[in-house]
């Protein structure tokens, strides 16, 4: 989709992101044959990846997001945890000290199970496992060592004390060159399954003006505390008992979920980045910002959510997005496109907007039931589910909801319609007469109804029009003659 | 002509005919006049009485996707249900260790003959940076490995098979 979408495109490498897309040499290989100034990190792959963005500036280019530094020491989870306490920014119980296994075990029976191994390098919930007792340490040690290497480059891990009834609330910022930092509110990313978002809004039916006002803060001395540059996102999980909010993790680029952020706060968050990283001041300041509406984004996947939601794969053969006033759809994938076991099975992100949170929600839950995707398996009829429970319409949901609420999730039994087999039936009796119609419309008559559509619009109209369908050979002679 | 449609344990069979006004479908006994009002490539379409439908479809070599009303329906043609009911009376049951998801082999962690206990991690698989453990079906002895570390597989395709 990207490679359609741009003026030129430049090959980086086989398919096997580690030869392509997490290749610092081929990326900036390719960027240097294209004469860029500089490169965008997108989300995902090298976008937080500290050695990346110092190879861009040492090749003369300029990186749009954080300095290499700020991505080290938010990328090493052990040191930013470190760095938080002494800043003040609150931070969950957990051990970064060693990793040794031994070690990792002893503080794991200290903080006590349920406990979350982590990538020390890591994010977007890759490398992430939940352990409930010490039998289980030591093979999930192992997984998700192997996961951290492959997906980060870096097998280190950090323990964390497992928060089970969790709000997952995070905040946008965005800081200058200039010494300028402020937050953009929150987003609340508590819908997850296999610890990834798969819904998430804006503003949080959690928060109150002065949680948020609180909590924007500790975002933004956060950022400060690793001199920060350009759009980053501070997560933090909040205890909705006591409301105590913690320090997560800081994200050093730009969000898969940035979109709701942009429709409600009225700011372009990627020119902002390209701005910033051109050395321009931020525009605005804290007090200028304001939340109007609410914003939800549903994300798409091609994955089987009856079956643990297992990745999907296979070709799109027909895509329809929903078009709605107060819609976006940003997809990566339409008509025709192949999705591969290479990549993210994300295929897109719908976003809807409304001036309360019910209108979104009602349009959101309007724009699933219109969105065909045919030919993959996806989540549209989960997040669906989603929507329409109690919970989440009541907007109480934790970070467990899934496995708690839709453990063992199936599609509702359908009827099957008898518009949907006449349709089936029907679509392929057209398809039979299309493939046999272009050998018959092989002459230049302008007049042929059989030429240019392939076959006429309304079968029902007159022959003079269009055939009548009794054979497109009958039809075409007449017209000819 | 004669269409047969399953989906899940149902069969379906629609009778359709064209004719100049339309056409006529037949379902379990029961005419519909159907009237097209757009035919492209992927989308139709049609009226039955006051009730317009608009459909998105697509086919692929045995299944037929149909979007219609918000709702997906798949069907598989008669052709391609026998085929894979004919497949799955020959299979050796739990023997066979299948992919549950088109990945990458990460690695293979027993050796053809090796005596493993139901639940022990044959191999590892990958896909989309997420990381699955394939697990021996039964107790017994694995008595053939038919993937290697690094091999590309498609889901349900047969990893491992038990004695």
């Amino acid at each position: 989709m990207h490679v359609r979408l741009a003026d030129e495109a430049y090959y980086i490498g086989s398919s096997q992101p580690s030869d392509s897309y997490l290749s610092i040499e081929n990326v900036l290989r390719a960027a240097v044959q294209s004469g860029a100034q500089a490169i965008h990190p997108g989300y995902g792959f090298l976008s937080e990846n500290a050695d990346f963005a110092a190879a861009v500036r040492d090749a003369g280019m300029v990186f749009i997001g954080p300095p290499a530094q700020a991505i080290r020491a938010m990328g090493d989870k052990a040191a930013a945890r470190k760095l938080m306490q002494q800043r003040g920014v609150p931070i969950v119980p957990g051990y970064q000290d060693s990793d040794e296994d031994a070690a990792l075990a002893r503080a794991a029976d200290r903080i006590g199970y349920p406990i979350l191994v982590k990538a020390a390098a890591g994010g977007g919930g890759k490398a992430m496992r939940v352990v409930s007792s010490p039998a289980e340490l030591g093979e999930a040690l192992g997984a998700a060592r192997r996961e951290a290497q492959n997906a980060f480059g870096d097998q280190r891990l950090i323990l964390e004390k497992y928060i089970s009834q969790a709000r997952h609330i995070e905040f946008q910022i965005l800081a200058d060159t200039h010494g300028n930092a402020v937050h953009l509110f929150e987003r609340e990313c508590s819908v997850q399954r296999r610890h990834q978002k798969i819904i998430e809004e804006t503003p949080s039916p959690l928060l109150d003006p002065q949680l948020r006002a609180e909590m924007g803060a500790a975002a933004v001395a956060a950022a400060r505390a690793v001199d920060y540059e350009n759009a980053g996102t501070v997560e933090f999980i909040v205890d909705p008992g006591t409301r105590d909010f913690y320090f997560l993790e800081m994200n050093t680029r730009l969000q898969v979920e940035h979109p709701i952020t942009e429709v409600t706060t009225g700011v372009d968050l990627v020119q902002l980045q390209i701005r910033i990283a051109a050395g321009e001041p931020i525009p605005f300041a804290q007090q200028d910002l304001t939340q109007r509406g609410h914003a939800i984004e549903c994300r798409v996947y091609a994955e089987d959510p009856a079956n643990h939601f297992l990745p999907a794969t296979g070709c799109l053969l027909k895509v329809v997005e929903p078009q709605r006033p107060g819609l976006r759809v940003d997809s990566g994938f339409g008509t025709g496109d192949q999705v591969t076991v290479y990549y993210d099975p994300l295929i897109s992100k719908v976003i809807a907007y409304g001036e309360t949170r019910a209108i979104a929600l009602r349009r959101m839950q309007v724009a699933l039931r219109e969105y065909a995707l045919l030919g993959v398996q996806t989540n549209i009829e989960f997040l669906v589910s989603v929507l329409e429970h109690p919970e989440f319409q009541a907007g109480r949901v934790t970070t467990t909801f899934v496995e708690r609420e839709l453990a063992g999730w199936k599609p509702a039994a359908k009827s099957v319609r008898p518009e949907a087999l006449i349709a089936a039936a029907l679509s392929e009796m057209e398809t039979a007469m299309r493939t046999t119609v272009p050998a018959a419309a092989s002459d230049n008559d302008p007049f042929n109804p059989w030429e240019r559509g392939g076959y006429p619009r309304r079968l029902t109209e007159r022959p003079e029009s269009g055939g009548t369908g009794n054979g497109s050979g009958s039809g075409k002679k007449r017209a000819l003659r | 002509m004669r269409f047969v449609y399953q989906t899940g344990e149902a069969t379906f069979t629609v009778e359709i005919e064209k004719h100049n006004q339309g056409y006529s479908a037949r379902i379990n006994g029961e005419d519909y006049p159907v009237e097209l009002l757009k035919s492209e490539i992927g989308e139709l379409s049609f009226a039955i009485g006051p009730h317009e439908h608009l459909v998105y479809f697509a086919s692929d070599s045995s299944r037929r996707w149909v979007f219609i009303k918000g709702e997906t329906q798949v069907f598989e043609s008669s052709a391609a249900v026998r085929t894979r009911r004919g497949a799955d009376r020959t299979e050796q049951g739990e023997k066979r260790v299948r992919a549950p998801m088109p990945g990458q082999v990460r690695a293979v962690n027993v050796t053809a003959g090796e005596l493993v206990e139901k639940g022990h991690t044959l191999m590892l698989l990958e896909a989309m940076k997420m990381e699955i453990r394939i697990q021996a079906t039964r107790d017994g002895r694995v008595h053939r490995l038919l993937v290697e570390p690094g091999q590309a597989v498609e889901r349900d395709q047969v990893l491992a098979e038990m004695e």
